[in-house]
């Protein structure tokens, strides 16, 4: 028994396609599928014809997205992200050298309980500013090639202390400022469009090996706060308290580090990956390390003054990163 | 060296050597050319003819509105032409040396 084909059930697998190609292409594939279901007595598609038809509209995405990777404005700002992704994490290295860092050690007030390490500053962070600071001076000196090598330095430094502070008695740095200078490096080494795929699997090894060892610290720690039955602090530092958010803002952290090394380990071409990395991760750490100054067990204030300084640092390559976008699709749009 | 193509890509040539087909008319006359051993699905089609195209294997010779319905008609190029000669050539070289070596061993039987 032969039956009219209903054209709207053919016109549904349509619809799997991107626009453009339904455009150029729908109304002549639509024929040839009535035809042959007009000939077979259908009236609608068959299971066969719409696996064929997803797995051709399939492609037909993959190849539209591949091109946009290549010609998208978004992958072009994020270019621009390179360059202030250097200039936040200098200025981040600068304020956590000198207020971190140096300014206890000056004033004889310590913000690490126990003995100092490392020639009298405070945490290993101090490595991390001092990598940082070495590839800006690269950085300004010319030498392109050997500055994205010094970034991909400065990105795997803070798993590097991460690694040390786990397998020595020294005092953990600060994973808030570390998780900033490590989005930071990270974009900065890989921002370049002619950034070598070696390069970017050994910066998000690294990123990942250090949040290994991030995440085993928590783990380790809280293990034992809970043999001891005392409140287990995250880094050993009253800043990084447990009471309140702080844990969170560790973890927030390690999820960050985890998802950049990820991003950049698997699917580094995806410049989406790294920019959702970078502003949900870093807005965690904003949001969870900004005001967990707790001056009593159980209690944290979100302060705008602890806040802003943090996101001011976070906001500038982001903020770059749109003005950069709307530039260029502006000027597409005049050119078109 | 001549790059192997698919059989149903094969076919697709095949079938409009002998002049402009449209898509429908393409999926049979495959079916017939290879005694329904290849039956191309709407997707299958257009997956392959859009490879043809950008390879300029094959082009865009007309269309046309029957009963309602768009109809493309495809023809092949002189570039697919001879794409499909060197495809025939390799085919028969690879059924005469298989023949060549089933003889052989039916002499050593």
């Amino acid at each position: 028994m032969s039956a009219d084909p209903t054209p709207w059930r053919f016109r549904r697998l349509l619809a799997l396609y991107p626009a453009q190609w339904q455009a150029e292409n729908g109304d002549a594939m639509l024929g040839v599928m009535l035809d042959a279901a007009e000939a077979e007595g259908r009236t609608g598609p068959t299971a066969r014809e719409a696996l064929s038809t997803l797995g051709h509209a399939t492609t037909q995405w993959r190849s539209r997205l591949q091109a946009c990777r290549r010609d998208d404005a978004l992958l072009r700002s994020f270019a621009a992200l390179g360059p202030a992704a250097v200039v936040s994490g200098a200025v981040l290295a600068v304020l956590g050298l000198g207020f971190g860092e140096l300014a206890p050690v000056l004033t004889g007030t310590p913000t690490v309980w126990g003995p100092e390490p490392l020639l009298g500053l405070t945490t290993t962070a101090v490595l991390v500013h001092v990598v940082w600071l070495v590839a800006l001076g690269v950085a300004l000196a010319g030498r392109a090639r050997t500055a994205r090598r010094a970034f991909a330095a400065a990105a795997a430094a803070p798993a590097l202390v991460a690694v040390l502070s786990a397998l020595t008695g020294l005092p953990q740095a600060r994973v808030g400022l570390l998780g900033g200078l490590t989005v930071f490096g990270a974009v900065a080494a890989v921002a370049w469009p002619d950034a070598s795929r070696r390069l970017r699997v050994v910066v998000g090894a690294a990123v990942l090996a250090g949040t290994a060892t991030g995440a085993t610290q928590i783990l380790r720690t809280a293990a034992a706060s809970q043999s001891s039955g005392t409140a287990w602090e995250f880094t050993g530092h009253g800043f990084y308290s447990v009471f309140g958010l702080a844990s969170l803002g560790g973890l927030a952290t390690v999820a960050t580090c985890a998802a950049l090394g990820l991003g950049l380990v698997t699917v580094w071409n995806r410049p989406g990956i790294l920019t959702t990395a970078v502003v949900v991760g870093g807005t965690w750490i904003v949001v969870t390390h900004a005001g967990i100054a707790a001056r009593e067990p159980g209690a944290w204030m979100l302060r705008p003054s602890d806040l802003l300084p943090f996101a001011a640092l976070l906001a500038i390559p982001l903020s770059l990163g749109l003005l950069m976008t709307a530039v260029r699709l502006r000027s597409r749009t005049v050119r078109a | 060296m001549v790059t192997e193509m698919r059989d149903p890509t094969v076919y697709l040539l095949t079938a409009l050597s002998s002049g402009p087909r449209h898509g429908y008319a393409l999926i049979t006359e495959v079916a017939d050319l290879s005694d329904g051993r290849v039956r191309l699905r709407p997707g299958t089609l257009y997956g392959a003819l859009d490879r043809l195209l950008s390879d300029g294997h094959v082009a865009v010779a007309r269309e046309e509105v029957v009963d309602g319905r768009l109809r493309r008609y495809y023809e092949l190029t002189p570039d697919g032409a001879t794409v499909l000669a060197e495809q025939a050539a390799r085919l028969r070289r690879l059924a005469e040396s298989t023949t060549a070596a089933l003889r052989l061993r039916g002499a050593t039987a």
